[in-house]
């Protein structure tokens, strides 16, 4: 039985990018343009976190994860953040049944109990409905009235937040935007990908996504995403990236000790080379190259960087940061 | 792990064909580094030359040759020192060669599977090696790693080849220093190599006469030597060395060395007769065979007669009263021993016979005493010859114009213009006025040279025709005798009659160069000279060529007492007037009566002045064959 299972849990490495790249033609068959974002929501999912996606209504954002759930052929639930919105709402609560004459406390599950989680306007929450979502998020695992429910496999939260409406929002605390794998900003489309919208919305043609993946899949994929090997000149560079976010460090850049005034957590770092192996598995190889580190390193750290009062003041984004200290930490000792 | 040992794996687990890939990437890796550390070291030395041929151009670097190899050198030793250093390991060749071929860091990767094989999973790292492997295999070697040319430096380096090729082509002003500095060394050993020897001729001598005067010459003529050899390249400080000792050698030697020595000659020729009583004993003057005479003379007094040895004494005291001007004290000691040996002869007694015996001896000493001085007033005039040899050689080493062979100095421009010293030395020529002095007061000038353009007397003798002497011409420049021969009137003159010699001279732009120091440039000298209103008697020159012949030899190329020419400092104009009464002079003036003075004149101007020996002794010949016979 053990082998059995090991065996359907194991998928071959060739067969990581093929899935990959059948999620992706799925899912962009639906979510016009917008490859960045698919490929960065695909690579939290396969590195078994969370994203928090970040833009402006309408872009695609809960119809990226709706499609995604479908094409994945995984649970999908959606929680709609609001003030109001309790704990309990999220994770579930007892209540009373009765049965075969007895009344008593049953569990019942919340919308977190899903495979894709789609909490939206996660910012629109009060704190406490937050931390307990993020909870969740961390443990894989919820508790109520002292008992504690572990949540299906794959798990993945994807948390979108509008950058414009700030009034009568709770935005989330840095330690817990930490817990974020990714924060993937979610740009507007392009004129040609506008175009390609229309045609697709306002016709009368109907697109149906079809199943590329299973969630056994999906956790295969997760567990051999991390044996890809990362040599370690490649893991420093990863380190020297995190360490560059840090205003204190020897050679950190000129932009980021003027206007960081905390770099990202060990986290961050976590998060540049896991992404960076899956995605080095994406682009069909079997080790990270600092191509890889480069192409992850923005939705790694652009939410893990904290900008100084003069930073937000003139109006510096972290990406402008993460670019600043890619450019500026060599790949290796030149020449 | 070492290379070697994840070569081995390398072999094992990518195969012989891979390895001989990263190891041809690596040759090539090298080679590339060693290119790029060549142009570092390249530049460097380039422009380390260029800065050391400009530091030579602004001083005079004798190193420079030797300074710009070193430079090259230490660019050599840096460039493979560098090269050694940057020999690339296969993991740093791999992870080249990911980024030098596009490789994302497979080579480098597998390396480390390969070096640690527990990293990643096992299916993971196979599928990265077979991967590494065949990425590796499609790459073409000749695409890597071409050699690159570091561009800064080899732009460095390009300016200052640039300017290196301009200094080369670009006359250097210093170079002309150099080869003087090297010529005044070059000459300066040469003179310290003569002047030690003579340092040890000097020591040699002295080893049995202990004088400590000649260990202080010698102990001089070391130290000067071991100068010249130190600090031989500057030639001023050398020829002031070099002068400094003859300063001070001057102080040893005597002026009156030649007549001593030749007086002592006599002494000893006419002692060794008296003493001997053979007319010809001691041909050649010896002051030891003298004093040997001496002492054998003391040893057989008992044995003498009366009256030889009244006729020895007589004869010593003879000899004693010819040499009392020159060497007074063994005149006064040949003296006392002629009072001896008479008086041992007088009264025959042993007393008075060792009395005469010891003073024979004494007699003795004192020759052995007067000959050590002689020798080292030999040695002194040998050092000093040398000094002056050498400080002549110093001069001219280095300078290959035409002046150095001495031009005449006449015209007193300084180097090649200079006149030969032998015409130069007008001197001599011009002392023929020294009969002639101008009567009266009329010494016209303040001129330094006897018979120079203020003597006009010499012929100028207002003789009883009134007539100027010598038609009133100054002494000549070139041969001042002529004009300032001895007139031989045709009248007698008027003596009486008050003369007027208003001499007026001149001489401009004497003193032409001499590379000698102390020779005194000739000058051309002009002047007028205003006479007597009444002429000369007629003269006569018969019998006068062999009095007044011609130095012609002297002061020519090529002779031994030629001194190039160096430039003076310009001549003294001279002007003089002089009156007074003329003397009715004799129309001929024989030279015997006037033999002496030329004579002591030359001899003076010969002591006074650095004049080398070879000259001294050419005139003093000049005047031994002049010398009046006794009829």
């Amino acid at each position: 039985m053990t082998e059995t299972l090991a065996a359907v849990d194991r998928i071959e490495p060739e067969r990581f990018a093929e899935l990959a790249g059948t999620i992706e033609r799925e899912v962009g068959r639906f979510i016009v343009g917008q490859q960045q974002l698919v490929r960065q929501t695909l690579i939290s999912l396969l590195a078994g976190s969370h994203a928090l996606l970040e833009g402006v209504p309408g872009l695609g954002k809960t119809m990226l994860v709706r499609t995604m759930a479908e094409a994945l052929e995984l649970g999908f639930s959606r929680i709609q953040f609001t003030p109001d919105l309790m704990p309990a709402d999220i994770v579930g609560t007892n209540i009373i049944v009765e049965e075969g004459g007895e009344r008593k406390f049953r569990f019942q599950p919340g919308p977190i109990f899903s495979n894709l989680v789609l909490a939206d306007e996660i910012n629109r929450a009060t704190p406490k409905t937050q931390s307990a979502l993020l909870e969740a998020m961390q443990e894989h695992r919820v508790t109520v009235a002292k008992q504690q429910y572990v949540l299906t496999e794959p798990f993945f939260v994807l948390a979108t937040q509008n950058p414009l409406e700030m009034e009568g929002t709770y935005p989330l605390p840095e330690a817990q935007l930490d817990r974020f794998f990714f924060k993937i900003d979610v740009p507007f489309p392009s004129e040609e990908d506008l175009m390609a919208i229309m045609e697709r919305t306002t016709g009368t043609a109907q697109i149906t996504v079809g199943k590329a993946a299973s969630g056994a899949d999906v956790t295969a994929m997760q567990r051999i995403a991390r044996e890809v090997p990362i040599a370690t000149h490649v893991m420093a560079y990863a380190i020297r990236i995190l360490r560059g976010t840090h205003p204190d460090t020897d050679g950190a850049p000129e932009l980021v000790r003027k206007y960081v005034r905390y770099g990202g957590s060990p986290r961050g770092a976590q998060a540049i080379v896991l992404g960076a192996k899956i995605h080095a598995l994406l682009e069909g190889r079997f080790n990270v190259a600092f191509s890889d580190v480069q192409a992850v390193a923005a939705p790694a750290l652009r939410h893990r960087v904290i900008l100084n009062f003069e930073g937000e003041a003139e109006g510096i984004s972290t990406d402008s940061v993460v670019r600043a200290i890619i450019a500026e930490t060599p790949t290796e000792a030149p020449e | 792990m070492t290379d070697r040992s994840l070569a081995n794996a390398l072999r094992e687990r990518l195969g012989a064909d891979a390895l001989k890939r990263l190891h041809g990437l690596r040759r090539r890796l090298w080679l590339r580094r060693s290119m790029r550390s060549a142009t570092f070291a390249l530049a460097g030395a380039l422009i380390g030359a260029a800065l050391v041929q400009l530091l030579a151009r602004s001083a005079p670097l004798e190193l420079a040759p030797l300074a710009m190899a070193a430079v090259g050198g230490l660019a050599l030793l840096g460039w493979a020192i560098d090269s050694w250093r940057r020999r690339p390991s296969l993991t740093e060749t791999a992870r080249r060669a990911d980024a030098e071929l596009g490789l994302r860091e497979r080579l480098g990767t597998a390396l480390e599977l390969v070096a640690a094989p527990s990293d990643g999973g096992p299916e993971l790292a196979a599928r990265q090696l077979t991967d590494a492997r065949a990425r590796l295999g499609e790459t073409e070697l000749d695409a890597a790693f071409r050699p690159q040319l570091a561009r800064r430096p080899a732009a460095a380096g390009g300016i200052a080849l640039a300017l290196l090729v301009v200094l080369a082509v670009w006359p250097n002003a210093q170079d002309s220093v150099l080869r003087d500095r090297a010529a005044a060394r070059e000459a300066s050993r040469q003179v310290a190599e003569r002047v030690e020897k003579v340092a040890k001729e000097a020591e040699d001598k002295n080893a049995a006469a202990k004088d400590p005067r000649r260990d202080k010459l010698a102990q001089e003529l070391r130290l000067l030597a071991r100068q010249l050899r130190e600090k031989g390249d500057d030639r001023q400080a050398t020829l002031a060395r070099i002068g400094s000792v003859q300063e001070e050698l001057s102080g040893l030697a005597d002026p009156q060395a030649t007549e001593k020595d030749a007086a002592l000659n006599n002494l000893a020729r006419s002692t060794s007769r008296a003493a001997s009583g053979q007319p010809e004993a001691n041909p050649d003057g010896k002051a030891e065979q003298a004093a040997t005479d001496l002492e054998q003379l003391g040893e057989k007094v008992a044995d003498l007669s009366r009256e030889q040895a009244r006729e020895r004494a007589a004869a010593l005291r003879q000899a004693a009263q010819a040499g009392a001007a020159s060497h007074p004290e063994i005149a006064q000691r040949l003296a006392e021993a002629a009072d001896a040996l008479q008086q041992a002869a007088q009264t025959a007694t042993e007393q008075n016979q060792a009395a005469a015996k010891e003073a024979l001896d004494r007699a003795a000493d004192a020759f052995r005493k007067a000959e050590n001085e002689r020798q080292l007033q030999r040695e002194v005039a040998s050092a000093q010859s040398a000094l002056q040899e050498g400080s002549r050689q110093v001069a001219r080493s280095g300078q290959q114009q035409p002046g150095a062979s001495g031009q005449p100095g006449a015209s007193g421009q300084p180097g090649g213009s200079g006149q030969p010293a032998g015409s130069g030395q007008p001197g001599a020529s011009g002392q023929p006025g020294g009969s002639g002095q101008p009567a009266g007061s009329g010494q016209p000038g303040a001129s330094v040279q006897p018979g120079g353009s203020g003597q006009p007397g010499a012929s100028g003798q207002p003789g009883g025709s009134g007539q100027p002497g010598g038609s009133g011409q100054p002494a000549g420049s070139e041969q001042p005798g002529a004009s300032g021969q001895p007139g031989s009137g045709s009248q007698p003159g008027s003596g009486s009659q008050p003369g007027s010699q208003p001499g007026s001279g001149s001489q401009p732009g004497s003193g032409g160069g001499s590379t000698a120091r102390r020779i005194p440039g000739g000058g051309l000298r002009t002047g007028g000279f205003t006479g007597p209103t009444q002429g000369n008697k007629a003269f006569d020159v018969t019998g006068l060529d062999d009095v007044f012949a011609p130095l012609s030899r002297i002061g020519k190329p090529g002779d031994p007492s030629f001194i190039a020419g160096q430039g003076g400092e310009g001549g003294n104009e001279q002007t003089g007037e002089g009156s007074g009464v003329g003397l009715q002079n004799n129309p001929a003036v024989p030279y015997r009566s006037v033999y002496n003075l030329f004579r002591d004149f030359a001899n003076n101007q010969l002591d006074r002045q650095q004049v080398p020996i070879t000259l001294k002794d050419l005139v003093r010949d000049y005047f031994s064959r002049l010398e009046p016979t006794t009829e």
